[in-house]
């Protein structure tokens, strides 16, 4: 069977600029030189294959490079060697910082997402006044800078937003740590959808370091180990071996 | 490109210029008549020139450098500013330069609109303005600004106080184009260097638009369209290059 993901020989190193060669002193005094950068491996040959109708989840550490492979997955950072094949869509929700603007109000934020995903602009008016509805926001809350809203908030935001949007199938779905700053009513009242969602997905992988969560919505997990290398396996299983 | 995100995009941009501060409404629509008047009625004194024409002359080399000074700070600074978007999707770069470009073609639009309405309501030049000169100049000109504000905002994003060079270098260029004088009136040595400005060309350009310049030739339009597009060519060049490694410096 042919993977919706498939690593083969993955590499990926994050490149961190030398702090010191990033002013305009360098530049000046340097004219010709290229910015040394400093190159940190996160990855290093690493081979996994997630398939057809599979819900996972990445557990490890903090650090161990979870939520990295997810944005690398999304399409965020593109400088790697070895291979990564994707078949499908990817709809990822992660780091609320990368897909809200702290300085937009929440209709210009749920415009700038809509846009990102293809919608014209007439769909966009239509679609929006939804959305800021299923938010459940006051009208003052509603034209402040997103900045002024808690963790809970925004991330009502952003899950409303991925309610609403239709996803082009075949579609893997991606959620780092997505559910666990929304409150107990705005979670029952998603889970309807989200739900709807996942069994409409192709692929379902999960970041989260709430078991409950992993359980509900996983069967296979994969573990991110210290030493770059990942083990796939049945959940319970790598929750035994995670705990060990 | 993206139409919807560039239009909610810079729909955002102008909101926040005009809606929620008055004192951004009189900064983008009167500042630069205003400085143009003030400018004027000091300079037209020491050259001994007309009041009204002088006020016209000025305030088609105020208005370009204007918008040539705001928009290449804002598109400077956009890949600083966006994070969000850029890092999301790189492509994104464009659709947020060319929205801080069509913000500042409103505003250029707005202020060419007032300078018309002051003319022919306060004062007494005759003047007709050749709109097919006048589109192709903006056309070349809104290039020329996008293409410079893209490699800079490359260099903004590598070297955090580069934006401090392109502002005292856009101080610096007020006076290095024929703002508030005409190059004939210089010496002769320093016209090459003020010719070698790109800004003085489209300053010319503009007034020849409405039929007030000396020094404006078909070979200095011709020479400008040939810089526009090496410019052009070397920023779209340079973003292919360098986009997949620029996320690391933002």
């Amino acid at each position: 069977m042919k993977p919706v993901i498939h690593f083969q020989d993955f590499s990926f190193n994050y490149y961190l600029p030398d702090q010191n060669n990033t002013s305009l002193k360098f530049l000046l005094s340097n004219p010709f030189k290229i910015h040394k950068i400093n190159k940190l491996n996160v990855f290093k040959k690493i081979n996994l294959k997630l398939f057809k109708n599979e819900k996972v989840a990445f557990i490890g550490k903090n650090g161990s490079g979870k939520s990295t492979l997810i944005k690398i997955i999304d399409g965020v950072y593109k400088i790697y060697n070895g291979s990564l094949k994707l078949n499908g869509n990817i709809y990822a929700i992660y780091d609320l910082g990368l897909i809200l603007n702290d300085n937009f109000d929440a209709k210009d934020n749920i415009r700038i997402f809509l846009s990102s995903h293809g919608y014209r602009i007439s769909q966009i008016k239509d679609l929006e006044k939804k959305i800021i509805n299923y938010c459940e926001f006051d009208e003052n809350i509603k034209k402040l800078p997103i900045s002024k809203y808690s963790s809970g908030m925004k991330n009502r935001l952003i899950l409303s937003c991925f309610i609403f949007l239709k996803m082009k199938k075949p579609y893997s779905l991606l959620f780092d740590e997505a559910l666990v700053y929304s409150d107990q009513h705005f979670q029952k009242k998603i889970s309807k959808e989200i739900d709807k969602k996942i069994k409409d997905s192709k692929l379902f992988v999960m970041v989260s370091h709430n078991r409950d969560l992993l359980k509900k919505y996983c069967s296979s997990a994969v573990l991110f180990k210290s030493n770059n290398q990942l083990v796939k396996d049945k959940l319970q299983k790598i929750l035994k071996i995670y705990d060990q | 490109m993206n139409i919807a995100f560039i239009f909610f995009f810079s729909s955002r941009l102008l909101k926040s210029k005009y809606r929620n501060s008055f004192f951004g409404i009189f900064l983008t629509i009167l500042f630069p008549i205003l400085a143009s008047i003030f400018l004027s009625y000091i300079f037209s004194g020491i050259y001994k020139q007309d009041f009204d024409t002088f006020f016209l002359k000025i305030s088609l080399g105020f208005i370009p450098w204007y918008f040539f000074t705001r928009t290449l700070i804002d598109i400077s600074n956009s890949l600083n500013n966006n994070i969000y978007f850029i890092k999301k999707k790189i492509n994104n770069v464009y659709n947020i330069s060319l929205s801080y470009l069509l913000s500042g073609i409103f505003d250029f639009l707005l202020n060419f609109s007032v300078l018309i309405m002051i003319n022919i309501f306060f004062l007494d030049n005759v003047f007709y303005i050749n709109f097919f000169l006048f589109i192709f100049t903006s056309l070349l000109f809104f290039v020329f600004t996008y293409s410079l504000g893209l490699v800079f905002s490359f260099f903004c994003a590598m070297y955090k106080d580069f934006i401090n060079l392109v502002v005292f270098f856009m101080q610096i260029l007020f006076f290095l184009s024929p703002i508030i004088y005409e190059i004939k009136n210089i010496f002769l040595n320093l016209q090459i260097f003020i010719k070698l400005n790109p800004l003085t060309t489209y300053i010319e350009m503009y007034r020849a638009c409405f039929n007030l310049s000396e020094n404006f030739y078909f070979s200095d339009y011709l020479l400008i369209a040939i810089i526009t597009l090496i410019i052009m060519s070397i920023s779209l060049s340079l973003f292919k290059v360098i986009k997949k490694r620029i996320i690391f410096y933002l």
